[in-house]
């Protein structure tokens, strides 16, 4: 009997162990696509289909990142026609184009209609100034420089000795290791009415120099983009684009990212596989099934990064959303900005002032189509509140999104159906 | 005998059952009391697109566990480079300056759960300017270095 009792276990254990082998959870990397870390988690019945997986996705990805580049031209033994930079190149002229980039662009004017051009391509040289405007931040501390000062401790790093500053200061003098002039021991900071000295514990971030300010206010004032035009044709299967305006370069660092992830989704959808989850950096994520919580209806946790983290014990995440089957999408301020006068500048432009604007520090969206969401985040983090809820009474239902959104004085205003969201 | 031989098998019964109740009981104290909520107990390295981590940071047992060598060209000697004084790991990136493969350094603090890109060369700085994370994937792009954290809340995501 039990020799009987302990075949039949090993046999079970081995019809278990080759089954798990058999389907299991794949994990694909992917580095070198819209300068973004890349992760597809999926099931795949068996290792050679998930080979498969990997090579189709791939495929995608590079696709479209070939195609919606700004930065290179395509290489010589490309296999299409032309991409956004050599589109760039040739202002006013009519090119040919791959549909993929049509349909991709098309998209991208759909999406300006629908958001009274708060979501605009064209604006990519008012994107560049405020790149490089981040890029030529310099480190280290000089005297004059100017730092703003979130807070800092009198004494011990405790709670108790916490000083809110929130307020800009200029360096008096800076205090070097006697031994190593490159180590910085602390900064003594002209408040106005008084000094203060900040070290390495306190919570502080150099701001840019009025001159580089100016110098960028300078720039966009001199570009105009009322004669910017995407022109879009197609003839007999064969299609054009032509860019027009003496200022325009598309840009679509707000949208291809999103759209070629929501193109990899279709993909991973079609072959009918449940489980999975796509997360695109850490601005755009589509989640399947997750087979990991089958107790809780096969639901994700997606934490929401504070995006006022000023030091280390500041809570990294401000909230949790329980979702599946959904996409979500973050557009923020706070993974590249530099500070100016307490405000920070980045690379989301709004087309009218050609600058950041000072309304939120991030907006998430919550809703079916990544491509989508990645502009409509963009868009939305542009507008006014009182803009963005009259244009929300409007798209709200029938596109069925939900926005959860990290205002500038720090609170949260939160544009819901039915997810749950938990503020921690 | 045979009655005798059958009493022994169940006291050798119990005692399996004891120790493995133990050994249960004392893993799930172990992990009841060194794990904290919301503080990262693991940073796993990774370089290139492995899932498997070359060097792991063990922020319960304050130690560095290194699995494997980093793949590189013999001419750029073995990685990664370990330095527990200065508390370093360093790998190779894959960003290029004159056609030479340049340096990502990496600090881990255990008092405060850290780490931190202190070194690396690519055209934006953005992995090294992130600073001291504590559970923020650090993702060193054009050098496919990256750390990612384990943490012990039940987040699957942070967008």
């Amino acid at each position: 009997m039990k020799k009987i009792f302990s075949l039949g276990l090993i046999i079970f254990s081995i019809f278990m162990l080759s089954g798990c082998q058999s389907e299991k959870m794949y994990t694909f990397n992917f580095y070198d696509y819209m300068d973004t870390y890349i992760r597809v988690q999926m099931m795949a019945p068996s290792e050679s289909d998930a080979n498969k997986y990997h090579d189709d996705i791939d495929a995608i990805f590079s696709m479209y990142h070939e195609l919606s580049t700004s930065y290179e031209t395509l290489d010589e033994d490309s296999i299409y026609l032309e991409n956004i930079y050599t589109l760039n190149q040739n202002i006013g002229q009519r090119l040919e184009i791959d549909q993929e980039l049509y349909d991709l662009l098309i998209f991208a004017e759909e999406v300006k209609e629908m958001t009274d051009g708060y979501f605009d391509i064209s604006i990519g040289k008012a994107v560049d100034v405020w790149k490089d405007v981040m890029e030529e931040q310099t480190e280290g501390f000089e005297v004059g420089d100017h730092v703003y000062v979130y807070h800092y401790y009198d004494g011990e790093k405790t709670e108790e000795n916490k000083i809110l500053v929130n307020q800009t200061g200029v360096v008096e003098s800076v205090q070097r290791d006697e031994e190593n002039e490159s180590i910085i021991l602390s900064v003594t900071l002209n408040l106005g009415e008084s000094s203060i000295t900040i070290d390495k514990d306190d919570a502080y971030k150099k701001e840019i120099s009025k001159a580089l300010y100016d110098q960028a206010i300078l720039e966009i004032d001199a570009l105009d983009f009322s004669e910017n035009s995407i022109l879009l044709e197609t003839e007999q299967d064969q299609y054009y684009a032509t860019f027009i305006g003496e200022d325009i370069k598309v840009d679509l660092g707000a949208i291809s990212k999103g759209y070629a992830t929501q193109k990899v989704y279709e993909y991973i959808n079609n072959l009918g596989i449940k489980n999975f989850s796509i997360s695109s950096g850490t601005s755009s994520i589509i989640l399947g099934e997750n087979q990991n919580r089958a107790e809780e209806n096969f639901i994700f946790y997606v934490s929401l990064a504070n995006p006022y983290q000023t030091e280390i014990l500041d809570k990294a995440t401000y909230g949790t959303i329980k979702v599946k089957n959904l996409s979500v999408t973050t557009s923020g301020n706070y993974e590249q900005y530099v500070l100016y006068q307490g405000d920070r500048y980045h690379h989301i432009v709004s087309p009218f002032e050609k600058m950041p604007v000072q309304y939120y520090h991030t907006v998430t969206i919550l809703g079916e189509d990544a491509g989508l969401l990645d502009a409509l985040s963009t868009a939305l983090f542009s507008m006014s509140p009182e803009v963005m809820e009259t244009w929300l009474n409007e798209y709200q239902e029938s596109l069925n999104i939900e926005i959860i959104r990290f205002n500038q004085d720090l609170t949260i205003d939160t544009f819901l159906f039915d997810t749950e969201f938990e503020e921690h | 005998m045979i009655e005798g031989k059958k009493d022994s098998t169940n006291k050798r019964d119990i005692l399996l059952i004891t120790i493995l109740l133990l050994v249960v009981g004392g893993l799930f104290l172990y992990f009841q009391l060194f794990q904290s909520t919301g503080e990262a107990n693991y940073a796993h390295v990774y370089y290139g697109s492995s899932n498997d981590p070359i060097v792991t940071i063990d922020f319960v047992k304050n130690e560095i566990v290194q699995y494997s060598q980093q793949d590189v060209p013999n001419q750029y000697g073995s990685f990664p480079i370990i330095d527990e004084g200065k508390r370093t790991i360093t790998l190779l990136g894959d960003y290029e300056i004159n056609g030479v493969r340049q340096i990502v350094v990496i600090q881990y603090d255990f008092g405060l759960k850290t780490v931190q890109i202190i070194e690396e060369e690519s055209p934006n700085n953005i992995c090294s300017r992130e600073g001291a994370s504590t559970g923020k994937p650090l993702i060193c792009l054009p050098n496919r270095v990256r750390v990612e954290f384990e943490t012990n809340d039940d987040s699957d995501f942070t967008v």
